[in-house]
């Protein structure tokens, strides 16, 4: 029997499944298990997703001026391209392939849903965002690179999780393709003017040949800033879908 | 007293382009009905307020005894739901389906999923993506039925499907359907389909039940008289659904078919010539034409 349906069968056996008729009840369990189901559906794309950014951080660790930035580059698009798939494949597909007909079906209301997709989404591109960008950064303290590139790679890193959640938030709220699609362009340009505008920012600009990373008041206060705004968004998305009374 | 699978009581709903008003519809537990109505009937947005998914502006929806939408989650543990536009992930195979599903509901029945694979003639390892529409329809019916709900709701599960297809999806179910403890709601525009399955059948047109009968009232109480017009012959006739003139002959469509009708008829001045049956599907005409 393949893994997938060992997993699938393994949760069952591990944890009891939630009985309606036994007073409380809790559909915790089927959020587990919509979050498993959707790790099911996307982790082969992972597995080559990742292993592109183990190639990536590789190129980096050459320690080259010219293979660090062609890493960045392509380290940038990966995680674009991994956020961007994530939840068009799971949140608007779902609605454009005709499959939330089958979640629908299944003990859970709107808002379980909403919150499996919260939860799986985040948690599938959390988990390779912390790999990259701890890679990222352990190549740049293992290797000659100037370590005051440091905050600026956070920076730009947390942008693209913030871009993440704003599309997320998009295709949750929506389920529409137009809408998703058109927040993921606005945050792609966005960031190209972010990166342009905070390597012309003296506080950034001047530490990124240090041999230390420089965390100054300027690159703290948009790192709390760009953290702030990503729980704002998620915490807003939650309230909104929890308001929803019909599940189309 | 009687124990109902379902109980929707003074249900209404408005969207900008349908509105339902004060529906009122049930079905006894052990029970098939048939819900028969042209696209935009509101057999879907029904459907859907059975299922907790959508929550009407005002009326109560009482689903195994659990009133909905608040109590859907308790409520879908013993609804099987599949519809039409019911699909399954692509990328995966029948028999993942048959795993999630099985951790979903535990009382889902594996071997009785074999049984139904069999029957089907499907292949628990082929991919979604490799199964023609007849296949999907099945492959969801297999999902459905393997967990031995209580109510099964389908809507519109034959749309689609080619002639031969259809016959065979139809025959399970009505080899399946001989369970006397499952309650099943059928919708279709399909009146062949829903002939062959329910023991109820209702009409719906515009938001609204036009009628709600077993099908051997239908067939019995409606009748279509063809009919020449004597010059005595008046203009309406009482118990006439419609009447259709041409020259000195006359249509008559009743929903009060009886040995007596044909007298009354006689007595209003149109001879009868000829007397027919109606099929499900004149009847649903008649009645829709009727209410508009």
């Amino acid at each position: 029997m393949p893994n997938t349906q060992n997993n699938i069968q393994n949760n069952t056996l591990t944890s009891a499944p939630a009985n309606p008729r036994n007073g409380a009840f809790s559909n915790t369990q089927m959020i587990k298990l919509l979050i498993i189901k959707d790790w099911q559906l996307m982790k082969k794309s992972l597995a080559a997703y990742m292993a592109g950014g183990v190639l990536v951080i590789g190129m980096m660790g050459m320690a080259t001026p010219l293979m660090f930035n062609i890493g960045a580059v392509l380290m940038i698009t990966l995680m674009i391209v991994i956020g961007a798939r994530s939840s068009v494949e799971l949140v608007v597909n779902e609605k454009k392939d005709q499959t939330l007909a089958f979640m629908m079906s299944l003990p859970i209301t709107a808002q379980d849903y909403a919150l499996a997709k919260l939860c799986s989404n985040l948690a599938l591109y959390l988990v390779p965002w912390l790999l990259l960008v701890g890679g990222m950064l352990l190549v740049i303290v293992s290797t000659p690179i100037y370590h005051g590139v440091i905050p600026i790679v956070v920076l730009v890193s947390v942008f693209i999780l913030l871009s993440y959640c704003s599309y997320l938030a998009t295709a949750l709220l929506t389920y529409s393709e137009g809408y998703t699609v058109t927040v993921m362009i606005i945050t792609n340009l966005l960031l190209n003017g972010f990166i342009l505008w905070i390597l012309r920012m003296p506080e950034i600009n001047q530490t990124l040949e240090a041999p230390t990373a420089s965390w100054n008041s300027t690159s703290i206060s948009m790192l709390l800033a760009g953290i702030a705004m990503i729980i704002g968004i998620l915490v807003l998305t939650a309230s909104l879908q929890k308001r929803k009374t019909s599940f189309l | 007293m009687q124990q109902f699978a379902f109980e929707m009581r003074d249900i209404s709903i408005r969207y900008p382009h349908f509105s339902m008003e004060n529906l009122n519809l049930s079905l006894p537990k052990g029970q098939v009905m048939g819900l028969v109505g042209v696209n935009g009937a509101g057999k879907s947005t029904t459907i859907r307020m059975l299922m907790g998914l959508v929550k009407a502006d005002a009326g109560e929806v009482k689903v195994l005894g659990y009133d909905l939408p608040a109590q859907q989650v308790q409520a879908k543990y013993d609804i099987g739901f599949a519809s039409d536009d019911m699909r399954l992930y692509k990328s995966q195979t029948l028999q993942w389906h048959m795993d999630f599903i099985h951790s979903v509901f535990p009382q889902f029945d594996q071997a009785y999923a074999k049984e139904l694979l069999k029957r089907f003639e499907l292949i628990g390892d082929q991919k979604i993506k490799g199964l023609s529409h007849g296949q999907r329809v099945k492959a969801c019916l297999l999902l459905v039925l393997a967990r031995r709900p209580k109510l099964l709701v389908l809507d519109e599960p034959t749309t689609g499907l080619d002639p031969v297809a259809r016959d065979e999806v139809i025959s399970e179910l009505a080899d399946i359907l001989r369970d006397d403890e499952r309650s099943v709601l059928f919708s279709s525009h399909n009146t062949h389909d829903i002939e062959k399955l329910s023991d109820q059948i209702a009409f719906l047109d515009r938001g609204k039940l036009l009628a709600l009968e077993d099908k051997e009232s239908y067939l019995e109480r409606w009748g279509r008289f063809r009919c020449q017009l004597q010059p005595n012959a008046s203009e309406t006739v009482a118990g006439a659904v419609s009447i259709k003139r041409n020259g000195q002959l006359a249509e008559v469509i009743t929903d009060q078919c009886t040995a007596e009708y044909a007298v009354e008829l006689q007595q209003a001045g149109f001879k009868v010539l000829e007397q027919h049956r109606m099929s499900l599907e004149e009847i649903f005409v008649a009645n829709v034409k009727r209410s508009r």
